[in-house]
């Protein structure tokens, strides 16, 4: 019994040392499609990132002032009732569709706070000032109601933000709606 | 030479050209590469914004400047100032009221302060609107005060309606900021 056993043993280090003695070629390339990967994503996902990706915001189509590049951008919309806030730097804020308590709007104050210091403090530091920096745009889903961005609004006014602005897309020009 | 013969020859060939993996090492290779060109490809095309615009609102502040103990005694002074002859624009389900933000207010009870504007067919009737302050303001000397107008949706107004509205009276030329109010009605 014990020989048999011994035996197995034997054989299985056998078949493993032949194993390892084989040439493997594809080690490499799982390493070389992560890296490839990373390299993608790195590219194309985390450096100019579209800031909508993720966010299922339906906005309106409607032409107006072009967008300009910067801001503090904000998609808004519903999910299973509630009010759901996502930040270009994918920070989500959320709270009962029908709330009315004023706490529960603190995290995103508290972040847009943030922000403006942010933006101030990097203006200082630049000694430039862009007006579309410290502009907050809100992208607002279609089947929101206006008390639903209310809130929002309430949460603009606490972090010392004058100026914001309701994101269209732009109609294609040639397209008649 | 028999068509067997001919058969086994290529099988025989077809073995030799198999059992050598000389190959195996570019195919990876090329494959690799093309994957990450089609997902260079298809990521680049998901993350590409669209074309956006954006319809401007404003928070009306305080002002508060901080006193300029310097040379230049620099004192900054508001754009446009709110006070109670500032056009109020209210949007309920049914009609468009306008009138002074003083006919909101002091004046609420009196009818002949505010003007109606019903909705046609459900929908907002923006030309007449247009149409009715444009008259109204160059009547009551409105249209040389600031260009400021205070616009007030009630709750269930659907966000799309108001967004349009904001950016039709913005429209109009006898705007240039306007006020998202709430929370009065």
């Amino acid at each position: 019994m014990n020989r048999n056993a011994s035996q197995r043993w034997v054989d299985a280090l056998n078949a493993l040392k032949e194993r390892l003695n084989e040439p493997i070629l594809w080690f490499p390339y799982p390493a070389l499609v992560a890296f490839g990967l990373v390299i993608i994503l790195r590219g194309h996902l985390l450096t100019g990132m579209n800031p909508r990706l993720g966010a299922r915001v339906d906005v309106i189509q409607y032409s107006g002032q072009h967008l300009q590049d910067g801001g503090i951008w904000l998609g808004i919309y519903p999910e299973n009732n509630q009010v759901v806030v996502v930040s270009s730097d994918r920070r989500r804020f959320s709270w009962p569709i029908q709330s009315q308590n004023l706490a529960e709007l603190e995290p995103l104050i508290k972040y847009l706070k943030e922000r403006v210091q942010k933006e101030a403090y990097s203006t200082a530091i630049k000694m430039e000032s862009s007006l579309t920096r410290s502009t907050a745009v809100l992208a607002v889903d279609q089947k929101l109601k206006y008390i639903h961005l209310r809130p929002v609004i309430y949460a603009l006014a606490e972090a010392r933000i004058a100026k914001y602005g309701f994101e269209t897309r732009l109609i294609k020009p040639g397209v008649v709606h | 030479m028999t068509a067997s013969t001919t058969l086994l020859l290529k099988i025989s060939r077809t073995k030799k050209r198999l059992s050598s993996n000389t190959w195996y090492l570019p195919i990876i290779i090329v494959a690799s590469a093309g994957l990450m060109i089609y997902l260079s490809y298809t990521l680049r095309a998901i993350s590409m914004a669209g074309r956006y615009a954006l319809i401007e609102a404003e928070i009306p502040v305080l002002p508060m400047p901080p006193s300029d103990d310097t040379l230049s005694h620099f004192q900054e002074k508001p754009a446009a100032t709110i006070d109670a002859r500032i056009p109020l624009v209210l949007l309920t389900r049914d009609a468009f009221i306008f009138g002074t933000a003083q006919a909101f207010a002091i004046d609420l009870t009196n009818v002949r302060s505010k003007f109606y504007v019903p909705h046609v067919e459900g929908a907002p009737n923006l030309p007449r609107l247009a149409f009715e302050m444009t008259k109204w303001m160059d009547m009551e000397g409105l249209d040389k005060g600031p260009k400021v107008l205070l616009f007030v949706p009630t709750e269930e107004i659907p966000m799309p309606i108001i967004i349009q509205c904001m950016a039709a009276l913005k429209d109009t030329g006898l705007f240039e900021k306007v006020v998202l109010g709430g929370g009065l009605i």
